[in-house]
């Protein structure tokens, strides 16, 4: 499984983690270092080995849940 | 944080003289405005970012290699609460094997490359287009 960091204005690839926790820790640095609007337009989604695609969270949300991670 | 390298093995589909890739974009036909990259598109990297992650940013798309990869994408996009659609259609590029003008380059996940090439380029190589 890996998960997938994506930016969708220009629908490219920002980065592929091997785990949720370390893609959401990666999205909780960029959002304090440049702030939560400056990746509004970023999507996470998991792919398993098979291609299965899964949306986890984009947005707003995307921030929310990995701030949870952090304050957990 | 390590970043992981997609093994040497992982080649692009190839239709004899042609690589092919499946790139999703919002119109038919496409324009150049669909194979910009993050940084022509005016979004920023973190000032941490690897030189390898600002060159991709710089210089490179994503594109998938199959249109069922690419359709996939897209539907787990819009499947997202609220969803995040990010194209309409998908594009079916050609690019020649021996080119000198478009590099490739395979990226994790699986089934997933970076084309460099410029914009203009990259849209003269587009051979069809389908609906999502």
């Amino acid at each position: 499984m890996t998960y997938n960091l994506w930016e969708t204005d220009s629908r490219n690839l920002i980065r592929s983690f091997q785990s949720e926790p370390e893609a959401l820790a990666f999205v909780v640095d960029e959002a304090a270092e440049r702030g939560a609007n400056a990746i509004e337009s970023w999507a996470l989604m998991s792919q398993d080995d098979n291609g299965h695609v899964e949306g986890i969270a984009a947005g707003g949300e995307l921030v929310a849940r990995a701030r949870r991670l952090v304050t957990a | 944080m390590v970043e992981h390298e997609a093994p040497a093995n992982w080649q692009p589909t190839q239709e004899g003289n042609f690589y092919v890739f499946y790139r999703i974009v919002e119109t038919d036909p496409p324009t150049v405005t669909d194979f910009l990259t993050a940084s022509a598109r005016g979004r920023n990297i973190s000032r941490k970012a690897t030189p390898q992650r600002l060159d991709d940013w710089a210089r490179r798309i994503s594109v998938f290699q199959t249109a069922d990869r690419a359709r996939a994408a897209e539907l787990a996009m819009r499947a997202l609460r609220p969803p995040h659609p990010i194209g309409d259609f998908i594009a079916m590029l050609l690019i020649p094997v021996n080119s000198q003008d478009v590099a490739w380059k395979a990226t994790p996940p699986v089934g997933h490359f970076t084309l460099e090439a410029a914009p203009s380029l990259l849209l003269d190589c587009v051979h069809s287009v389908v609906a999502i």
